[in-house]
């Protein structure tokens, strides 16, 4: 809850003014309670000594009056007389004395007189005379007989009220007891002593309770129980235990009461005084009152004048805070406040200077911040433009972020695939190698593989045996050289290979001993795929292949000689028969008119002719083979080739009916050939059409290509199946079973062996084109075009 | 704030707690006590004679005791309450203090435990107009005696103690009224005080009392009895009936009006006026004002004894202190 100033100086004022006024009437309360009580106490104390003196006055004069009457010597003697008689004038005579007692003073209620026996022989009251009272307490008591006694309260049944009894003895002349003298008190009488209760309040009273508890007298609250009232309270039977108590107790009504308990041994009774607590507190509950009325009143006045008085002194700071709210609202007065006195004054000072200050302060800063605005606007559409790009940006990178990640997933899964791949391909490369190793092993060939420091990676048991060597005697490949002797052509052979660099595959035959070994070095890279082939192949190494060619040029040798023999020793005979036959021919026509003879001449000439044909194309062939061809390369006008060998062959293809031409073409360039070879190649291949084409014709064309010029001979003849295409160029193979009679070349079937031979000899290329069975052939070669150049000749076999 | 205000109720919870407890805790052992049922055989029919009983039930005083009391009214013919106790039928009785001598005199182990009426009511009573005041009266006169009662030999003894020549009386049996009186045939009946007399004044006759307490011969009338079984093994419940039992007789002396209407509960074809008389004359006979009600005294036994010795009801004298139990009595005052 949110307190203003003033009311929280009137608060305070006022929790101050209660909380003391609170604390003082209490203090008051207290007090005066203590002394209301105390002063109850002593007013108890003294009604009470007041009654018993007034009872016990009473008492005495009872006492005083009836042992006057005992101790009378008249009385003693009458009553003695009538005791001893028994006549009725003595009785009455008595009576009258007794009643006279009792008309005077109204103290005794009933007197009587009782003889030894505890008879009552004489009464104020006719009924009572004849009673025996021997059940009489006093009766049997001895102090009875010795002196006027206070007895006890008791219930007269013949009268029907309460009695206080006084018993006097009456004595003989002798001293010695005749009779006893009572005389019954109505507790009326000391009732009215108790009720004298002026000046006592209103519930002030004070009773008797004898010793057995039960109220004589009457009660304030509770009358009519005289006798019948039991009050058990701890101050009773203390008092009747003999003591003198002052104690606050609950009476026997059940309200609060102040009492005094006092033991009247006279009576042997405890005399009651008491007061209700609530009559001795009233003045407190008045006080209480005016108490609360005048902290009531008093918290208003103060109340009301707290708040003008907090109003006024607050005043400057109502002023203070009006000032600031105006100056929170942006309002600048130019007039300062005014000053009190007092320290809200000193602070009224200090907001003056202070409100002057914010004043200049704030035009100044109004100034500065226009300025700054027009700065900052400028900034801020930079900014904003800057932020969209940034926010295209933002897309841009977000979308990126996509395609990364889903790249990331492709190469994950890539990457899986591509592992699996690998685990494929090692495998796939740990069989190859496997295989390969063992295929390598399995080589007739020695293989060493030599890394690029010479060291041996890998050989194989062929090496070793071709060698001669041990697996432990090779570390590098310089131990494979060091076997060679100092001369051989091997340290040549890798000076060569070491010269290109160990780039380009150098072989040659080398004699190892008793052994003539064909020894490559063969660059890695050569093996690889042309494309990969680079400078890291290099780096690889070099393999060595050993080939024990020992035999095989043994063989060669034999085949040079076997075909030097062959050619010489066949040829020889074959020229002496033909020219022999040729002589006959030439010379000796007569001697071989005979149709007969001349047919078998004749036959002989051609067989001859034929066979010395047959052995030069094998001689031919194996030239060929061995790469013993020379050729002659030239620059030729093929051209003027192909005409002249064409023409040979007109005549022949008119007889068949087809037509050969030859359609050249204009500029023709120059290649580089062997006419002769040329030639042949020519014959081989109009040749072989004319033979295979019944209708039709046979053409002849060029075309220029990229460096070479191509010949085509194209025919329209049966054509070749296409499984015999194949078969083509190899020895021996005729295209087509021998459906015609061969002529003397083709017969061999080396024809096209041959012709494809010399065209690589030459640098160029023979094929077959094309062909379709029923429509024709075309075949084809080519040779290289003049370019100026010297070009090696290349003995490796392509 | 709040914590204060927490703690400061659990405090003030706390201090209820234990100012109350006491409180639960008696109340509890009450609950604890489980209530007896006890049957109280009274000494008559239902009347005031008995009112301190019924306002003991009817205020509850037996209740707080936690004793649930069925009080049974004497049958006509039937077994006295002394039997009834005896027999275990009623754990209690009102019974006279004469009777309970006479059973004592056979061995029967029943003990009185309170005196109710400490003077004897047994009266004569006669017209007032008769002159009849004192026993010395009754020469030459006619007097109805209820014979083979208290009554009887009560009167017996007051004639013996006065000396009286009971040869000049003219002695005839009469019933439990004032008829013989009104009617004339007695010039004096002998009753209770609390009973015929005011038969006569609802008569509309003034009546002269003559009590025989008043010519020395007093003798307990109804005290409370029990089994001495019942002492023996119950001792509290005993302390418990007549501490109940003393609280109904004092409540009902200090509230005559209040037990008068109790009394019409139980004797519903009564008069107010008539319990109302017995009520208010039994007071003085009850609290005498020298000792608090029910208080017994071996003098007052000794004299009853003494009555019965000199009218040979008794043959023999008996032990006086086997006849009352006054430890209860003493409990209830003296502690």
């Amino acid at each position: 809850m949110k307190l203003r100033l003033t009311q929280k100086l009137v608060i305070s004022i006022e929790v101050v003014v209660i909380l003391i006024s609170c604390i003082g009437g209490f203090i008051a309360f207290r007090t005066v309670r203590e002394t209301l009580l105390n002063q109850t106490r002593s007013q108890t104390q003294s009604i009470s000594t007041l009654k018993e003196q007034s009872i016990l006055s009473f008492l005495n004069r009872a006492k005083s009056q009836l042992n006057f009457l005992a101790t009378n010597s008249t009385n003693k003697e009458i009553v003695q007389r009538y005791l001893l008689n028994k006549k009725e004038v003595d009785k009455e005579l008595i009576k009258t004395e007794l009643l006279e007692i009792l008309s005077q003073r109204t103290l005794f209620s009933s007197l009587y007189i009782l003889d030894q026996a505890g008879q009552v022989v004489i009464s104020t009251e006719e009924k009572d005379e004849g009673k025996i009272k021997t059940s009489e307490e006093y009766f049997l008591n001895p102090q009875t007989q010795a002196q006027t006694e206070t007895q006890y309260f008791s219930y007269d049944s013949s009268t029907g009220i309460t009695i206080l009894t006084i018993t006097s003895p009456i004595k003989n002349v002798n001293g010695s007891l005749s009779s006893l003298l009572v005389g019954n008190i109505d507790i009326s009488e000391i009732n009215k002593l108790m009720m004298e209760r002026s000046g006592f309040g209103n519930t002030g009273e004070t009773f008797l309770i004898n010793s057995s508890s039960v109220t004589v007298t009457e009660l304030l609250k509770e009358p009519g129980l005289e006798l019948k009232k039991v009050i058990f309270r701890p101050q009773v039977k203390e008092c009747l235990a003999g003591a003198s108590i002052s104690d606050e107790v609950i009476d026997y009504h059940g309200d609060k009461a102040l009492g005094f308990w006092k033991w009247v041994p006279e009576l042997k009774s405890c005399l009651v005084t008491k007061i209700d607590l609530s009559e001795v507190l009233a003045p407190l509950n008045q006080l209480a009152k005016n108490l609360a009325y005048s902290i009531g009143i008093l918290s208003i006045v103060v109340g009301t004048l707290g708040y003008y008085l907090s109003k006024l002194i607050l005043k400057p700071i109502e002023e203070l805070r009006n000032e600031a709210n105006k100056i929170k609202l942006g309002n600048y007065s130019d007039k300062p406040l005014d000053v009190s006195g007092d320290e809200i004054g000193e602070v009224t000072q200090a907001f003056n200077s202070m409100s002057q200050r914010l004043k200049e302060s704030y035009t100044d800063l109004e100034e500065k911040v226009k300025q700054k605005t027009s700065e900052l606007s400028v900034k801020i559409t930079e900014l904003s433009s800057l932020n969209q790009k940034l926010e295209q940006k933002d897309y841009a990178v977000l979308n990126l972020l996509e395609d990364a990640r889903d790249l990331e997933h492709q190469l994950k899964t890539e990457k899986e695939n591509i592992e699996r791949k690998v685990d494929e391909r090692t495998e796939e490369l740990t069989n190859a190698k496997t295989k390969l190793t063992a295929s390598i092993s399995s080589l007739p060939i020695g293989f060493v593989m030599v890394d690029d420091s010479h060291h041996i990676s890998f050989l194989n048991k062929k090496s070793l045996d071709i060698l001669g060597m041990t697996a432990n005697e090779i570390n590098s490949s310089e131990d494979i050289f060091n076997k060679f002797p100092k001369d051989s052509n091997l340290h040549e052979l890798h000076k060569a290979f070491h010269k290109e660099n160990k780039s380009v595959l150098v072989e040659g035959e080398v004699d190892y001993g008793s052994k003539t070994l064909k020894i490559s070095f063969v660059p890695i890279s050569n093996i690889l795929p042309i494309s990969q082939s680079n400078e890291k192949a290099s780096n690889l190494g070099s393999i060595l292949l050993f080939e024990d060619i020992t035999e095989a040029k043994i063989l060669e040798r034999s085949k040079d000689e076997f075909f030097s023999i062959a050619s010489h020793e066949l040829r020889t005979p074959l020229t002496a028969i033909r020219g022999n036959i040729s002589m006959i021919q030439d010379y000796y026509p007569d001697a071989i008119k005979d149709p007969e003879l001349n047919t078998m001449i004749d036959d002989i000439h051609k067989s001859s002719t034929r066979l010395i044909r047959i052995v030069n194309e094998f001689l031919n062939v194996s030239r060929l083979e061995q790469g013993k061809m020379i050729y002659d390369l030239k620059p030729i006008e093929l051209d003027t080739l192909i005409t002249e060998t064409v023409t040979d062959y007109k005549a022949g293809s008119e007889v068949k009916n087809i037509s050969l031409e030859y359609t050249p073409l204009p500029n023709l360039p120059k290649v580089i050939c062997d006419s002769d070879k040329v030639r042949e190649i020519i014959i081989n291949l109009v040749g072989n059409a004319l033979k295979f084409t019944d209708k039709g014709g046979i053409k002849i064309t060029t075309e220029v290509l990229q460096g070479f010029v191509k010949v085509l001979v194209s025919d329209t003849g049966r054509g070749i199946p296409l499984k015999q295409q194949s078969l083509l160029f190899h020895k021996f193979q005729q295209a087509g079973s021998s459906l015609f009679t061969r002529d003397t070349v083709s017969g061999t079937g080396l024809g096209l062996y041959i012709s494809k031979l010399m065209a690589e000899g030459m640098h160029g290329e023979l094929k077959l084109e094309s062909s379709v069975e029923g429509q024709g052939s075309v075949f084809s070669f080519t040779l290289p075009i003049d370019t100026g150049e010297v070009t090696k000749v290349d003995n490796t076999k392509v | 704030m709040k914590k204060v205000v927490l703690l400061s109720l659990l405090a003030f919870i706390a201090v209820a707690a234990f100012i109350f407890t006491p409180y639960t805790i008696q109340s509890k052992k009450n609950l604890a006590r489980p209530t007896e049922k006890i049957n109280v055989a009274l000494k008559w029919l239902h009347q005031a004679q008995f009112a301190g009983n019924y306002v003991a039930v009817e205020k509850g005083f037996y209740r707080d005791e936690a004793l649930d009391v069925n009080l049974l009214p004497f049958v006509i013919k039937g077994q006295s309450s002394i039997d009834l106790v005896v027999s275990g039928k009623a754990q209690y009785g009102i019974t006279g203090a004469d009777e309970l001598i006479l059973a004592r005199a056979k061995g029967v182990p029943v003990r009185a435990i309170a005196v109710i009426y400490k003077t004897n009511p047994v009266t004569a009573y006669s017209l007032k107009k008769s002159g009849i005041t004192k026993p010395q009266d009754f020469i030459g006169k006619t007097v109805g005696i209820q014979m083979g009662q208290n009554v009887e030999y009560l009167y017996l003894a007051m004639m013996k103690k006065l000396n009286i020549d009971r040869s000049k009386i003219k002695e005839i049996p009469i019933g439990h009224d004032a008829t013989e009186l009104l009617n004339g045939t007695s010039d004096v009946s002998t009753g209770y005080i609390i009973n015929e007399p005011h038969m006569v004044l609802e008569a509309g006759q003034k009546v002269n009392t003559i009590l025989a307490s008043d010519y020395g011969v007093n003798m307990y009338a109804d005290i409370v009895i029990t089994s001495e079984e019942t002492i023996a093994s119950k001792p509290e419940q005993v302390l418990s009936f007549l501490k109940a039992t003393l609280k109904g007789w004092q409540y009902a002396i200090e509230n005559i009006d209040e037990a008068v209407d109790i009394t019409l509960k139980y004797a519903p074809k009564s008069s107010a006026s008539h319990e109302k008389y017995m009520l208010e004359s039994s007071v003085p006979l009850i609290l005498t004002g020298r000792l608090p009600i029910g208080m017994m005294e071996k003098e007052k036994w000794e004299q009853a004894q003494k009555i019965l010795l000199e009218q040979n009801i008794l043959d023999k004298p008996i032990q006086i202190k086997d006849i009352y139990d006054l430890q209860f009595l003493e409990a209830i005052y003296l502690k």
